[in-house]
């Protein structure tokens, strides 16, 4: 048993396993950051509509969130700073989640906003989808961090 | 075996994290600064108001885009001549469609129906934090529009 489990561990800390999930997550971050990027006031507008923000904040969070996904995905995908970065992407995953099930459950019919600015509704699957992506941050968070520590 | 995370680690993970979106703030409002389409940093919540008889002259002049705030359904059945819709109740799906086109200084009134009505002056507000310059409200437009017999379709 302690031999299957040792190769399971070894699996899961295998270097080409979490190059390849931070390249998933990396392009996810690129990905979802291009359409925001090129129309701004749509995706302010997507913001505005979760009523989480007060107004004053809505335009700031519309012209930085993108770029620091572009950036943390483009640090992600090359390693560089790859603490930060998988500290970011999992922060964003958890506040991205919160922010569609508290606009759910107050029964908001708005965009998602999560990978384009096209129309669409929030639903169930949106939250799903985030918590797939969710948990592959998290295991890149473990590998990350707890496999340096065990190193150290 | 002790699973602990080195507070070596975790300093510098703190630190690589804020110095990524330092830069990232850094990039974002230069780019913002630069390009035509840029959302004014702060947005502002102003409702600006316009009296009836300007708005009559500014549409007889083709000076104004009205923008209807009621719901599709009420736009469909009557609207100001030329108005476009664009129901706040629905303002994410129509809003690229609505403004297409129109300039970011190019006046624009806004007005649902009813003295009290806060759709159009919701969508104003909108509006100019979306940066459209020149939105304004008139005030229970559709009922004083239609009271004066002013075009409709």
């Amino acid at each position: 048993m302690d031999g299957v489990s040792g190769n399971k561990i070894i699996y899961l800390w295998n270097k080409k396993t979490i190059l390849a999930v931070r390249f998933i997550l990396g392009i996810l971050f690129i990905y979802a950051s291009i359409d925001k990027i090129i129309h701004p006031k749509a995706f302010a507008q997507i913001v505005y509509n979760y009523q989480i923000l007060p107004d004053i904040l809505v335009n700031i969070l519309a012209i930085i969130l993108p770029w620091i996904e572009i950036i943390t995905g483009i640090f992600l995908i090359l390693g560089i700073w790859i603490h930060g970065a998988v500290l970011i992407i999992n922060l964003l995953f958890l506040t991205f989640i919160i922010a569609i099930i508290s606009s759910l459950a107050r029964g908001l019919d708005i965009n998602c906003g999560c990978f384009n600015t096209k129309k669409g509704s929030i639903s169930l699957f949106d939250i799903l989808r985030d918590l797939s992506f969710f948990s592959l941050s998290i295991y890149l968070f473990f590998v990350t961090f707890l496999n340096d520590s065990l190193r150290k | 075996m002790k699973i602990f995370v080195n507070s070596k680690i975790l300093i510098k993970s703190f630190w690589q994290s804020s110095a990524i979106v330092f830069i990232s703030i850094v990039i974002a409002f230069a780019v913002n600064s630069i390009r035509k389409e840029g959302l004014p940093v702060i947005a502002k919540n102003n409702n600006s108001f316009i009296s009836f008889s300007d708005a009559q002259k500014f549409f007889f002049e083709q000076k104004a885009i009205f923008i209807d705030a009621r719901s599709n359904e009420d736009y469909q059945n009557n609207h100001i001549k030329g108005a476009k819709s664009l129901p706040w109740e629905e303002v994410d799906k129509y809003f690229l469609k609505a403004t297409e086109g129109i300039k970011s200084d190019e006046l624009i009134i806004t007005y649902c129906d009813g003295a009290t009505c806060n759709l159009s002056k919701e969508l104003s507000a909108f509006l100019i934090n979306m940066g459209f310059k020149n939105v304004k409200v008139l005030i229970n437009g559709w009922s004083i529009w239609k009271q004066n017999n002013l075009p409709v379709e």
